[in-house]
């Protein structure tokens, strides 16, 4: 088998080609604007060169504590799914629905199974939510289709 | 009197805080009982809930202080809540964008801010299609009129003809909020009808322009007489002239750049109200009607002069003819601001 | 004698007192909610004030602003979230201590820091605000633009692992402070058509992501392995630190509160600069520099004693001038004019009476903010025993509403997932989100200092800042922070060898 490349390769070519993309982009900006993004992003490509032959280096060398990190595991990223989904449907079902679904899902998915604990949980947030920032600080929530 | 409403007040927050700080941890069920009021009833009737307004700008902001002045007087005559929403950001077109996407049921309203509202569609960097004809006009509230000044003890500006000589063989720099800004589009002015060198200094807020006038780090402090009197007054800067039709009545001794020989050069920042287009002739009147009364009440008058400001109302004809004034004197320097 | 019995009974009525605890309390519930910054809790409740004795109602509101900025630290100690922009750098040593389960130890430095800078800084208010005043004057673009750089070096000696990668994410953070609009040429960079972005990226969901939704990721990676409780449960100890302890923070709280104050005095900087640049000096003044971000307790009494050194500092100005320091009392200033006191002279002639008892009531709100704080402490610190799956709701709930509730956008939400994001896989990767942050409060800064230099210097850089004094030190100092290191290195390496 192939030896696996280091991150560092990846994230040094990512970040080259964000700083191409982003550098093309000061193309329609006026003169005065341009010079700072342009010098920024530069350093930023530089950056990414040096962190691609440092990932190569260190391919070559084989450093095994490296090799075991798991960029992707599994827990962080369903957490991070239940996030994305819960932030996408705020607007969609209004504050307190779907912080009420985000936190009985999170919890379940962080194995806790009392019910008491969880309905207990959920409304004492909502609660200190609503008394303290739409009846105290008059923050408007979105509200959804249900509230 | 007032310190008893306040006292409960203050009592009812800290027990708010307890309740609030309890409830976290113990969690007790509450009894929602969140009793939506009936329905719409018959269209006459109008309003019969709470109103929001848009505050484009920050909380604590000069628009949202003016907005919170004047509110519980309108309240007081349209008999429901006016609640004020901040939505700042993008220059104010946060604000005035949801404003126009908003339902046209009279129930949001918003602040307008002139010249503001214009750069933020003139300019073609922003590509924006909305323009003031979007909007319904309500009413306008405030009108602040520019003034120039300079350090107190700056020895080569004793008047504004010295200041206006000296800037036609030397450039001068000059205050300014921000490109478009009312400071900067009277600077633009100056350059374009009298062949001066004014170069604006933009800086973000106004704290900066302040400092740096103060500190001797920039010549001219072009600003609005709300913010000049205040300074003036402690003796830290002279203000040379302001940019308006007649005198200001904070300022009475400051002749105005007109009857200085220079021309009709205005300038101004304006605040007032505006609803999204398609709002009901019969509300839109209730709802200008109030605020008729809400803006010429004489203690709301007196609440805003305090902080400096000018209560200008004008509805209708009148106030579109002022914004459309001000629109055509930003389109009149389009070219020096490079649009 | 006739002055002080006056402004006692101004304070010293249940009403001002009332309004004094009220605000402390509130100040540090608001602080110590992720999003909910100081300058929000300031303005959410300057309506309340309208009816209020002037004197009640502004010394509620400075409490406030003080007792924030303490309040923000308890949760960036406690669960790696700083509740204000101010209190990162707390973040990075006192989540250390929490872990090795001495947080109790961090909230008691915490505590005494913030109480000492807020006290000195009131003191400094108190005595010496003319004068003090007319240094913010002396700073202008120049100076900035130079603070910014000055700043900006300490992402070097922030990052332990990898040099590049540290320098790289503090690249990444001046990336993002592009985006918006640039306030010289008008033009929105980088904001693909959104409105919400012409105002820049806001700095709080930006902060809130990076540390605190990344840590909840980090939190949920434990979870398959071992499903016990966590050795943070071990929360015993005293609050207040030994003499011992304390005598070795001293030179740092009171080199950090003078920095607060001078940082609070400048009306272009605010906490979160005084905070880390306190950090930065306390490391380099330390004799261990290497346990910095080890868990170390002046990794938390130097930015601590600064940002609450910084809230008296911005009153300066503001009380003398009516220029803000900070943004908290940019929004205070209409607190001060609703209520008839307009900055200037005046306050200290004609109102002295008012002006002096709400200064003295600031000093006072920052000795009931230690008190508050001490006795709560042991409650406080319960959050950590929490255990995670009822915590990381709670904690990813108040960092959504908290990123909403600044502008009332819910896009401020979605960048706040996104830096979650950018965050979680930097800390995997070896790279650091802390000098994101800090290039992101100081790019612009430096930008725009930088190009209005260019304006008022009318072509003459150099000789323009060679002309200024201050611009001339803080050359100096910006040479010093790059070379000490490299310097201290050696030193290092020949002392060792003697040994």
């Amino acid at each position: 088998m192939k030896k696996k490349l280091s991150h560092d390769v990846y994230i040094g070519i990512l970040m080259i080609i964000f700083s191409v993309f982003m550098y093309l982009k000061t193309g329609d900006m006026p003169k005065g604007a341009a010079t700072f993004p342009k010098l920024v992003l530069t350093t930023f490509a530089f950056f990414g060169f040096l962190i691609f032959l440092g990932g190569m280096k260190k391919t070559k060398n084989f450093n095994t504590k490296e090799q075991n990190i798991n960029l992707f595991q599994k827990n962080p990223m369903s957490v991070l799914l239940i996030v994305v989904i819960y932030v996408s449907m705020i607007n969609l079902l209004g504050f307190f629905t779907s912080t009420s679904l985000f936190i009985i899902a999170l919890m379940l998915f962080f194995r806790e199974r009392r019910i008491k604990t969880i309905v207990l949980t959920l409304l004492g947030v909502d609660l200190f939510i609503y008394l303290l920032f739409v009846v105290q600080l008059n923050v408007f929530l979105p509200r959804g289709l249900l509230f | 009197m007032k310190k008893v409403i306040s006292l409960v007040l203050v009592m009812c927050l800290i027990a708010l805080f307890a309740l609030t700080g309890c409830s976290s941890k113990n969690a007790e069920t509450p009894k929602e009982n969140s009793q939506q009021p009936s329905k719409e009833e018959s269209k006459v009737e109008f309003p019969t809930k709470p109103i929001t307004v848009i505050v484009s700008y920050a909380a604590g902001g000069g628009t949202d202080t003016g907005a919170r002045i004047l509110m519980p007087y309108v309240e007081k005559e349209l008999g429901v809540e006016m609640v004020i929403a901040n939505k700042p950001g993008g220059g104010g077109w946060v604000g005035w964008t949801e404003l126009l996407n908003a339902k046209p049921d009279g129930y949001t309203i918003g602040y307008i801010n002139s010249p503001n509202i214009f750069s933020g569609y003139l300019n073609p960097a922003y590509k924006r299609d909305a323009t003031i004809e979007d909007f319904a006009l309500i009413a306008n509230h405030v009108v602040d009129y520019g003034a120039i000044a300079v350090r107190a003890d700056d020895k080569r500006f004793e008047t504004i003809d010295d200041l206006i000589e000296y800037a036609k063989n030397h450039e001068v720099t000059t205050t300014s909020t921000g490109v478009g800004s009312d400071d900067h589009i009277a600077s633009l002015k100056l350059n374009d009808k009298l062949g001066t060198k004014f170069v604006a200094v933009h800086g973000k807020g106004a704290a900066y322009g302040k400092s740096g006038v103060l500190g001797g780090h920039i010549d001219a402090y072009f600003a609005n007489v709300g913010e000049v009197t205040v300074p003036a007054k402690n003796g830290e800067v002279r203000v040379l002239a302001v940019m308006a039709p007649e005198r200001s009545k904070f300022l009475p001794d400051v002749p105005t750049l007109e009857e200085k020989g220079y021309g009709k050069v205005y300038s101004w920042s304006a605040r007032g109200l505006a609803a999204p287009k398609g709002v009901p002739e019969d509300r839109l009147n209730i709802i200008i009607d109030a605020f008729e009364k809400a803006i010429n009440n004489s203690e709301q008058v007196e609440k805003m002069n305090k902080m400096g400001l000018d209560v200008k109302f004008m509805k209708g004809e009148e106030y579109y003819k002022f914004l459309k004034d001000d629109e055509a004197g930003i389109i009149g320097v389009k070219d020096l601001l490079g649009w | 004698m006739d002055v002080f019995t006056i402004i006692f009974e101004k304070i010293l009525n249940l009403h001002t007192l009332l309004a004094l605890l009220m605000g402390v309390v509130g100040g540090m519930i608001i602080g110590g909610l992720p999003g909910l910054s100081a300058t929000m809790g300031v303005a959410l409740l300057i309506p309340l004030t309208f009816g209020m004795d002037p004197v009640a109602g502004l010394v509620m509101l400075t409490a406030i602003y003080t007792a924030a900025v303490y309040g923000g630290s308890i949760s960036a100690i406690l669960v790696h979230t700083p509740g204000t922009p101010a209190s990162a750098a707390t973040a990075l040593d006192g989540y250390k201590l929490t872990l090795k389960g001495e947080g109790m130890k961090a909230l008691g430095v915490s505590t005494v820091s913030s109480v000492i800078g807020g006290f000195f800084s009131g003191l400094a208010l108190l005595v010496l605000a003319p004068p003090l005043s007319l240094i913010s004057l002396k700073f202008n673009a120049p100076e900035y633009f130079l603070i910014a750089i000055f700043g900006l070096t300490i992402i070097g000696s922030l990052v332990t692992e990898s040099l590049i990668k540290g320098l790289a994410a503090g690249v990444l953070g001046l990336i993002a402070g592009l985006v918006g609009v640039d306030i010289l040429t008008g033009y929105p960079r980088y904001t693909f058509g959104l409105s919400v972005l012409e105002s820049g990226i806001s700095l709080i969901p930006a902060m809130i992501g990076l540390f605190s939704l990344s840590q909840a990721l980090m939190q949920a990676e434990e979870l398959g392995s071992t499903n016990k409780k966590q050795v943070i449960n071990e929360l015993k100890g005293r609050v207040l630190p030994k003499w011992k302890e304390f005598k070795s923070i001293i030179p740092t709280i009171i080199r950090s509160s003078i920095i607060g104050i001078f940082v609070g005095i400048l009306p272009g900087a605010g906490g979160d600069v005084a905070s880390w640049v306190s950090l930065n000096e306390a490391k380099r003044f330390s004799k261990k520099p290497e346990k910095f971000g080890t868990g170390c307790i002046e990794g938390i009494a130097a930015p601590e004693a600064a940002n609450n050194a910084v809230t008296g500092g911005a009153l300066i100005p503001l009380l003398t001038l009516g220029i803000p320091g900070s943004s908290t009392t940019a929004v205070l200033l209409g607190g001060l004019i609703i209520q008839g006191l307009i900055p200037g002279r005046e306050l200290f002639t004609t109102y002295a009476n008012i002006t002096y008892s709400v200064i003295i009531g600031f000093i006072l709100a920052n000795i009931l903010m230690g008190v508050c704080g001490l006795l709560g402490a042991r409650y406080f610190a319960k959050v950590t025993k929490v255990s995670k799956a009822i915590l990381t709701p709670i904690i990813i709930v108040l960092c959504v509403v908290g990123s909403y509730a600044i502008r009332n956008n819910i896009v401020d939400v979605y960048l706040m997932v996104v830096f979650g994001v950018i965050g979680y896989f930097m800390r995997k990767t070896g790279f650091h989100p802390a000098p994101v942050v800090l290039a992101l409060i100081l790019g612009p800064i430096a930008e725009n200092g930088f190009r209005q230099s260019i304006i008022l210097s009318r072509g003459n850089m150099l000789s323009y800042f060679f002309s200024r004094p201050i611009c001339i030190i803080l050359m100096i100092l910006i040479v010093l922070a790059v070379l000490s290191p490299i310097y201290m290195n050696k030193f290092k390496k020949a002392n060792m060898q003697q040994d």
